[in-house]
């Protein structure tokens, strides 16, 4: 599952529109809209929105994602607008802490420094990038996922003159990059999901031996191990087979046949 | 899709310390970095502590981190480790982690992350040894949480501690390698208190546990070079590996070791069984239940786990290597 947040629903649509996602309409604390392995929420804006917001999404997928993404835009002095930036450090202006995003994938963006910033900055002294939810985004997450599964992504939206963005704006300057961020999001998507090692059949050869053998909480786990073992080594699993067909009646029964196994398993 | 069309290159990104601009070391890690993003940051823990890194994942695209050492520039060895009979033996730590990516490695496990921290100040280093040799002999392991001469290119650490060992007799260096890069110190002078060590294994070993390492012959081929300067090389068979067809694996590869290399230039050869403490094991578990580190059942020793036969594993060896060394060369 991919989780992106954004700020305001302007900045949300085109990507909405792109991952042809709905909204979830039992939601009643933010908007929150879905799709196939792709979730989004609505924040509003600042940095209590954004870090209560990303806790409250995070918690409600059970801690787990193969990633999430801040989408918004930002203001710069020195980019040109509509340029699409993947932040690589991100700043918070009132306590003076940065952040590190790991960037692992290939992506086409320009990289840069996010600050974010309780107020709306006008002519100050930013170096790169600002904005108002970037570092409450992240920090709040680091509490539950790993620096390369949280990423940013910033779009220049003004260059900090002050002037008043109307939403069709920040749709459009979001629009214009959405093939970027859906390659990137793809990229990450394929990059952190796992595989699982002991596949549908090894489950069954496992728990089928562990029923018919009737073995103990203990001897469960050590099948397990030298399961494991064996599987790496390369070995045909097949092996195993003739003692699925095996049902025992007493505890001595079984676990004449366990040792066996783990004989098998361990040779 | 394939793994390398996900991941960057490895030092795509260099996280260099304000603190460290300056020194000479870092203007030319940078040059040599050519397409590096460079991201400054105050202190390399900053990036290199944080919580709940991926260390495997971040195997696939290594970041650098340039850093200033600012206390412990040496530390005593530990007690799972050869001393080859030196009482003060200490090790260093000029780079953490390792551009390899052995199955087997402390190093997993160790930190949060995977990243490459190269402490720029070899400057310090040097004062703190010739602080400890002022008035006795050290032994001091420069390949200890890294590989030292496989980032000689990057580094040029090697050359400057050959450089330092020519001035401080009392100081006597171990640089132990994996990788096959002897050309960029073969044109040194190397004086007799630096020993140069290689950690060999078999191929088989090699192909499946040593990911990103050079193969036994190019290892092979850099000792051969080295030997053809009059260098007494040590030879490190370690950390003991099993595998199926074990006798016949290592026999061959002992063999092998001795028909390409002259064995009046091996200084001594050290064979080391797979060890690590139970903690240790249990953190590499967690990084990775499936590794192939657990293709065979470890069981608890005296405070660390190993094969259950590894004396014997150990054994074997040491009585190949006798039909071509003498005993007293072998620890």
């Amino acid at each position: 599952m991919i989780l992106i947040q954004c700020a305001l629903y302007s900045e949300a649509k085109p990507l909405i529109e792109k991952f042809r996602l709905s909204k979830n309409m039992k939601e009643n604390y933010f908007e929150v809209f879905e799709g196939d392995n792709i979730k989004l929420i609505v924040s509003g804006y600042g940095k209590i929105n954004a870090a209560a917001s990303a806790v409250y999404f995070i918690t409600k997928n059970n801690l787990e994602c193969e990633a999430f993404v801040n989408i918004g835009i930002a203001g710069s002095l020195k980019r040109k607008i509509r340029e699409a930036v993947l932040i690589n450090k991100i700043e918070d202006n009132d306590t003076g802490r940065s952040f590190y995003p790991d960037i692992l994938i290939k992506h086409s963006f320009d990289e840069g420094t996010l600050e974010t910033f309780s107020k709306i900055v006008i002519k100050d002294m930013v170096e790169d990038l600002c904005d108002m939810e970037g570092s409450a985004f992240f920090e709040a997450l680091s509490k539950f996922l790993p620096p390369h599964k949280l990423q940013v992504i910033k779009i220049v939206s003004d260059n900090l003159d002050g002037k008043r963005l109307n939403h069709d704006f920040v749709y459009d300057v979001i629009k214009d990059n959405i093939e970027k961020i859906e390659d990137f999001i793809v990229k990450l998507y394929n990059a952190n999901k796992r595989e699982k090692f002991l596949d549908d059949k090894d489950e069954t050869i496992l728990q089928g031996i562990s029923q018919n053998l009737n073995l103990t909480e203990f001897q469960k786990n050590e099948l397990i191990k030298q399961y494991i073992s064996f599987k790496i080594r390369g070995e045909d699993i097949n092996i195993l087979e003739p003692f699925l067909q095996i049902k025992v009646k007493t505890k001595n029964e079984g676990k004449k046949y366990y040792n066996e196994i783990i004989r098998t398993l361990s040779k | 899709m394939k793994s390398s069309e996900l991941y960057l290159n490895s030092f795509s990104h260099i996280y260099v310390e304000r603190d460290v601009f300056e020194y000479e070391k870092t203007t030319d890690i940078l040059r040599k970095v050519v397409n590096g993003q460079v991201i400054v940051i105050d202190n390399y823990k900053d990036v290199f502590n944080r919580p709940k890194q991926d260390f495997l994942l971040q195997k696939k695209s290594q970041k650098l981190i340039l850093a200033k050492k600012r206390d412990e520039f040496l530390y005593k060895g530990s007690e799972l480790c050869e001393n080859f009979g030196y009482k003060h033996f200490f090790y260093t730590s000029n780079i953490l982690n390792c551009i390899y990516d052995c199955e087997y490695c402390y190093l997993r496990g160790l930190y949060n992350s995977s990243n490459i921290v190269i402490f720029v100040n070899i400057e310090d280093f040097f004062r703190a040894i010739d602080e400890e040799t002022k008035d006795k002999k050290i032994y001091v392991a420069l390949s200890y949480d890294s590989d030292i001469l496989a980032f000689e290119g990057l580094t040029g650490f090697c050359n400057d501690y050959i450089d330092y060992a020519k001035k401080n007799k009392n100081v006597l260096f171990e640089i132990r390698t994996k990788s096959s890069n002897f050309n960029f110190i073969a044109k040194l002078d190397i004086p007799e208190n630096v020993i140069l060590a290689w950690t060999l294994l078999p191929d088989d070993v090699i192909k499946f546990y040593e990911n990103k390492t050079p193969s036994l012959d190019l290892r092979l081929k850099d000792i051969k070079a080295a030997q053809s300067k009059g260098l007494r090389v040590r030879l490190s068979i370690e950390p003991i590996i099993k595998v199926r067809n074990f006798e016949k694996i290592y026999k061959d590869f002992i063999e092998k070791v001795f028909k390409e290399l002259d064995k009046n230039l091996i200084r001594d050869i050290n064979v080391g069984a797979f060890r690590m403490s139970k903690e240790h094991i249990k953190r590499i578990r967690k990084l990775n239940p499936y590794s192939k580190i657990f293709s065979y059942k470890f069981v608890n020793k005296e405070g660390y786990v190993s094969y259950d036969d590894e004396e014997n594993l150990r054994e074997f060896i040491i009585s190949e290597l006798k039909k071509y060394i003498e005993e007293e060369k072998i620890y």
